[in-house]
């Protein structure tokens, strides 16, 4: 290969830059892909296979094929025939050991003959123990690029588009369609994978086409429209439901919404099976032209071409244009069926033609030096008493093409094959679709161009721009359709023996041998071949291999191609980055108002939900000693706060929770469990009647957003007449200050009467602390004297570090979640969803003082009139851990039996030491015969061992409660 | 006991100071983010490319009730507001989120007064409209800029082109995986929008807007700043 002198409308040649490959320094231009810049270089072998390790050259060019995939830095499989080469880029090789010449990992194609499509399913089945072995091995031989773990988060983010019209694909008909859609107002994104627009035009002769202009003067239009966007660089992923696509452009996910999709995705040049296939040096007719035209690279020094169409002659000339010897051409069909202007010319010039013939072998070792041609004989055979040898450094492959109709498929159109055509093409499309170009088999550039027009058009149209297209340009065109000349070979191998490997799937390195004996294996539908051979299933997804593995089921089987089946088309349609996907790293968190203040005091964050709370403030055992001999104070802004108003909120109340709400006056309060209608215990908090019809009502932290939209459901569904429900959780901060000293503090700070006659316990005042307009509960969770203060978020640092400022005097400190757990569970208060799941009733939970059975109804009345008739078959309860035993973890299991039948029986739901009682205590689930008796003996299973535990009833702490009520 | 009444902070008080914010006192007693770095770059920042403001001190009423509307017609002389339009509203603006649910945006400060006066005028009439004062559980947060479109697409599902989404419409929606009332608040020719949520994830949705508007020279302004852009719109009479 070599840069020709002129030439390549991609690269600036003023530009130079430098790369490496597998450590060898390079030099390209501006604008070279690492395919090209390679290709200059001289490099033919960029890769090995999956597989077999065979060495692998450029073959597309076009993104498509697995040949180009290499490893950048830490980026694997990239394709190199698409990444712009930057300054000092580290380019390498993948998968291969030691290096890409002499890869150790190759010797595997003397295995080859034990290692058929299937084997590993039968061979490393067993033993079973020794999987790992085989996996670890597997892995290392077989695979693409490796990952680096360590590799820093990229930048990755995601953009939501609308628009009326997406067409996809930048060829001739794709702009013809946005040209003519925007002309009619439609907002329009012409979406294309390569950096610029033009499709086939970018690297295709120059002929004096007068519609080449056409296609220039539409290009140059759309940049002049406002309401036409063009997205170059950007593949299509896929289309979903609701009329979406989602494309991925420079570490971009984009969703767009559309009206009409206009698919203009071209088609794949098509390869073909014959021996040594792969070999570096075998190229598509398309990837030549790119190299030449984009790049000014040309493949080789002596070209062989084989061809079934007139585009393999226009490949044929071009390289004689450019300087290349062309050592033949062979085209399959007859001279009467080829209608290239180029036959007398290249004649003329002594290439040698070789009409109804065909290759059978690529020679060479490691890159092409020869290739064997033979006569095509009747139907698919050949007659190999004609086998000529032709030297060449370059077979050219160019028998035609399939279209890319994964986006047609995924948007819900039909194809079918057109054997006429030898392709498949769309049938049957829903009307938010519309296919054109090489994708629906138009070929001649004047009816690409009609047809993008007409889709175009009818895409506009149906979204309310424009009138309908005329009719009389829809039999214009189906008129050039009908002229259009078929440019596929119906042959897709040639059976001539396959002494040599002849690759079907390149990506899986699955050959025409492989898919034989799979047929053979009784896999003759389409899916199962696909999933025990693995055909089609790597990068590629089916671009290169899937029609030729239809065309040799179907002649393996007798069936005919549409009796044969496809596979399913599934998105991504386009390799994509699992960063793309991904995306911009979005992790919400909720800060309380005091967050701040957290952390410049030391607080350690934990998190909850997605509250990140204080946990502690360096001594969790100091704060729990505060609160038990002097005041804490903690921030409880998590906890969900509702507002509910209206006259009916104690029939509501009365309904939602388990216990009684009708007597409860203005300035009470009262603790309250909510049930689902199964007699599940959903969430728990304490609710304050504050005036005549408002109540305000707590839930947990975790809870707030459930409840609300529970209570919500109930009184949308008809209860609590005229009662209307805010959701005041995030409007107020709460504090909650707790102790023995607690009056103290507040005296100093507010005119409201703290004494327990006037302010007694689950009373409720509201008044101004230390200026601020606070709502005061007389509630606790610590067992302590304690007093929950609700203020406007706005002021809570203020009113906080007043707080703190009063208690000094007092011996205050701030207390964090984790001395709040320690001092609700010396009370033996639960926690509901830590101490309870999914299956829990407040009858087990030990709460059955709160479930008030002579209520008219509730949730769950009936469930828990069940449960209290028949007793419980688990119970929730406390425990102590015998003096120097050791402290059981969450969730650790209570077992009964001995060494030889152990039986699980219950669990750990919380377990402490408690500072406050020098003992291990906590609360788990025990069978009720068990746990119904207080001092009972159990063990709970640590570490292997047993370790014993005695049931205890009630609080452990203050069993009266005096302490809170003072 | 006679205490002052403490300043108020804002939802993103704490964020701000990070960034460099200079604070001053205003309406309602907050304190808010004066000025960054200087007025005149702010302005700049927001006229030619994107930047972001906290505008928490907004006060923000919630009327609720199946005759919600009636009353707001009563106090504000509001005709018919489609859900999700919006109307003005004294010196504020009243969006209808719900046909039973109103919002109503007020000057920083005035929040009292205005519910006062919905109040007055729902038990005038003997409608049973509950409302509530949310404005210290909201942050709101202004984006304002030619850019501003691309950074909400990014952030957003929904269509922010102006034929999809007015000026002076709104919509709840999930931006950046929260819950938010987006609203479209031009200042005058200038693209804004307002994004109000939850107070607990202010500092979250600020973070994440500013790494997602990067790319376009997204920049914190005060609220000189801000009141400059407002100020030099009205004069020039957009």
């Amino acid at each position: 290969m070599r840069r020709l002198p002129e030439g390549g409308t991609r690269i600036d040649r003023s530009s130079d830059l430098q790369f490496s490959f597998d450590g060898r320094k390079l030099n390209a231009h501006k604008g070279d892909t690492i395919g090209s810049a390679l290709a200059a270089a001289g490099v033919r072998v960029v890769s090995r296979s999956f597989k077999y390790h065979r060495p692998r050259g450029l073959l597309c060019c076009s993104g498509h094929c697995p040949n180009c995939l290499v490893q950048i830095g830490d980026e694997p499989n990239v394709r190199s025939c698409m990444r712009p080469v930057e300054e000092g880029m580290q380019v390498s090789s993948q998968n291969v050991w030691p290096s890409l010449r002499f890869d150790l990992l190759s010797l595997s194609r003397f295995a080859s003959r034990f290692m058929p499509a299937g084997f590993y399913y039968k061979t490393f089945i067993r033993p079973k123990w020794l999987w790992p072995f085989y996996e670890h091995v597997l892995r290392n031989a077989a695979g693409l690029g490796l990952v680096d773990p360590k590799t820093p988060r990229g930048r990755y983010d995601k953009r939501y588009l609308h628009t009326d019209v997406v067409v996809a694909g930048g060829g001739p008909a794709g702009i013809s369609a946005a040209h003519a859609a925007g002309a009619r107002g439609a907002s329009v994104l012409l979406v294309d994978e390569n950096a610029e627009l033009g499709g086939h035009l970018r690297f295709t002769s120059s002929t004096s086409d007068p519609k080449r202009a056409v296609v220039q003067r539409l290009r140059s239009e759309l940049d002049q429209m406002q309401n036409v966007h063009v997205l170059a660089n950007t593949s299509i992923l896929g289309w979903y439901r609701h009329n979406w696509l989602a494309a991925e452009t420079d570490n971009r996910l984009l969703k767009i919404r559309m009206g009409s999709l206009v698919a203009a995705t071209g088609a794949f040049e098509r390869p073909l099976q014959f021996d040594n296939n792969d070999l570096p040096g075998v190229m598509l007719g398309g990837a030549v032209l790119r190299l030449r035209h984009q790049f000014g690279v040309v493949a080789g020094t002596r070209a062989l071409v084989v061809t079934a169409n007139d585009d393999g002659w226009e490949v044929a000339a071009d390289l004689r244009a450019a300087g290349v010897e062309v050592a033949a051409i062979v085209d399959e069909r007859t001279a009467s069926a080829c209608a290239s202007p180029h036959t007398v010319s290249l004649a003329d010039e002594g290439v040698p033609i070789y009409f109804q013939h065909t290759v059978l072998k690529a020679i060479g070792a490691g890159e092409v030096t020869a290739a064997m041609i033979a006569q095509v004989a009747k139907g698919d055979e050949v007659d190999k008493t004609t086998c000529k040898r032709i030297n060449c450094d370059l077979l050219v492959i160019s028998v035609g093409w399939t279209p890319d109709t994964d986006l047609t498929h995924l948007a819900g159109g039909k194809t079918r094959y057109e054997s006429d055509r030898a392709e498949m093409l769309p049938t049957e499309l829903p009307a938010h679709l519309h296919v054109v170009g090489r994708a629906a088999g138009t070929h001649g550039l004047e009816a690409q161009l009609l047809e993008g027009a007409i889709a175009g058009q009818t895409a506009a149209h149906g979204l309310g721009f424009g009138a309908r297209t005329d009719a009389g340009r829809v039999a214009e065109l189906r008129q050039l359709k009908s002229q259009e000349s078929k440019r596929s070979s119906s042959r897709v191998s040639v059976p001539a023996g396959m002494a040599k490997k002849r690759f079907v799937c390149l990506c899986e390195d699955v050959t025409e041998e492989d898919i034989l004996s799979t047929i053979a294996e009784g896999y003759d539908s389409m899916q199962l071949l696909k999933r025990y051979s693995t055909v089609s299933m790597g990068p590629c997804q089916g671009k290169m291999c899937s029609m030729a593995a239809i065309q040799i089921c179907a002649r393996e089987t007798g069936r005919s191609i549409p009796d044969t089946g496809t596979t399913t088309s599934r998105p991504p349609a386009a390799p994509v980055s699992l960063g793309a996907l991904a995306g911009q790293e979005m992790e919400p968190v909720q800060l309380s108002p005091l967050h701040a203040w957290h952390l410049m005091n030391g607080g350690k964050t934990m998190v909850a939900g997605r509250w990140i709370r204080a946990e502690h403030y360096g001594d969790p055992v100091a704060e729990i000693k505060a609160v038990r001999e002097a005041v804490g104070l903690i921030d409880v802004s998590s906890l969900g706060k509702l507002r509910l108003t209206g006259s009916g909120v104690p029939d509501l109340l009365q309904r939602v929770y388990i216990n009684k709400w009708r007597k409860l006056g203005v300035g009470q309060s009262r603790y309250g469990v909510m049930c689902n209608d199964e007699g599940i215990v959903l969430d728990d908090g304490v609710c304050a009647h504050v005036g005549e019809d408002e109540w305000y009502m707590s839930t947990t932290s975790s809870g707030a957003t459930g409840m609300y939209d529970w209570m919500q459901w109930w009184i949308q569904s008809g209860w609590g007449e005229g009662v209307h429900l805010t959701n005041v959780t995030e409007a107020f901060a709460a504090m909650n200050l707790a102790g023995p000293r607690t009056r103290e503090v507040l005296r100093d700070l507010t005119d409201i009467d703290l004494s327990g006659d006037a302010f007694p316990y689950m009373a409720t005042r509201n008044g101004e602390v230390a200026g601020v307009p606070c709502r005061l509960l007389r509630i606790g969770f610590t067992g302590e004297l304690s007093y929950e203060l609700h203020c406007p978020s706005g002021y809570a640092v203020s009113l906080w570090e007043a707080l703190i400022a009063a208690g000094q005097a007092h011996g205050i400190k701030a207390f964090g979640v984790e001395a709040q757990r320690v001092l609700r569970l010396e009370k033996g208060h639960i926690i509901v969803g830590h101490d309870t799941d999914g299956l829990t009733d407040p009858i087990m939970a030990n709460m059955e003082w709160a479930v008030k059975l002579d209520k008219t109804d509730f949730l769950g009345i009936r469930h828990l009139s069940r449960v209290a008739e028949h007793g419980p078959r688990d119970r929730l309860v406390g425990f102590k851990v015998p003096a120097g035993g050791a402290k059981p973890e969450e969730g650790m299991q209570i077992v009964a039996g001995d060494d030889e039948q152990t039986e699980v029986i219950g669990w750990v739901t919380s377990c402490r030491m408690s500072p406050t009682l020098g003992e291990i205590i906590g609360l788990c689930w025990l069978p009720s015969e068990l746990g119904d008796r207080a001092g009972a003996e159990f063990k709970i299973h640590i570490d292997g061992r047993s370790q014993p535990a005695r049931v205890w009833h009630g609080a452990f702490y203050d069993p009266e409660g005096t302490r809170l009520r003072i | 006991m006679s205490v002052a009444r403490p300043d108020l902070l804002t939802p993103l008080h704490a964020v701000l100071k990070g960034h460099g914010a200079q604070f001053s006192q205003s309406a309602g007693g907050w304190l808010v983010a004066s000025v960054y770095t200087d007025q005149q770059s702010e302005v700049s920042a927001a006229r030619q490319r994107l930047a972001i403001a906290d505008d928490s001190t907004k006060g923000n009423v919630r009327v609720e009730g199946a005759e919600a509307e009636a009353v707001l017609q009563a106090v504000y002389g509001l005709g018919t507001v489609a859900i999700g339009e919006s109307a003005a509203a004294a010196s504020g603006r009243c969006y209808r989120l719900r046909d039973d649910l109103f919002c109503v945006i007020t000057p920083a400060g005035a929040e009292d007064v205005a519910a006062d006066a919905i109040v007055a005028a729902g038990e005038a009439a003997g409608h049973g409209v509950t409302v509530t004062i949310v404005t210290h559980g909201q942050a709101s947060i202004r984006i304002i800029g030619p850019r501003v479109t691309e950074l909400m697409s990014k952030l957003c599902g929904l269509d922010f082109s102006s034929a999809a989404f007015s000026d002076g419409t709104a919509q709840r929606t999930s931006f950046a995986k929260t819950a938010q009332l987006v609203i479209r608040h031009d200042i005058g020719q200038l693209p804004a929008f307002l994004v109000v949520g939850a107070r607990s994830g202010a500092a979250y949705v600020w973070e994440t807007i500013l790494e997602s508007g990067e790319e376009y020279g997204i920049t914190p302004i005060g609220q000189t700043a801000l009141e400059m852009i407002i100020k030099e719109s009205n004069e020039r009479g957009t």
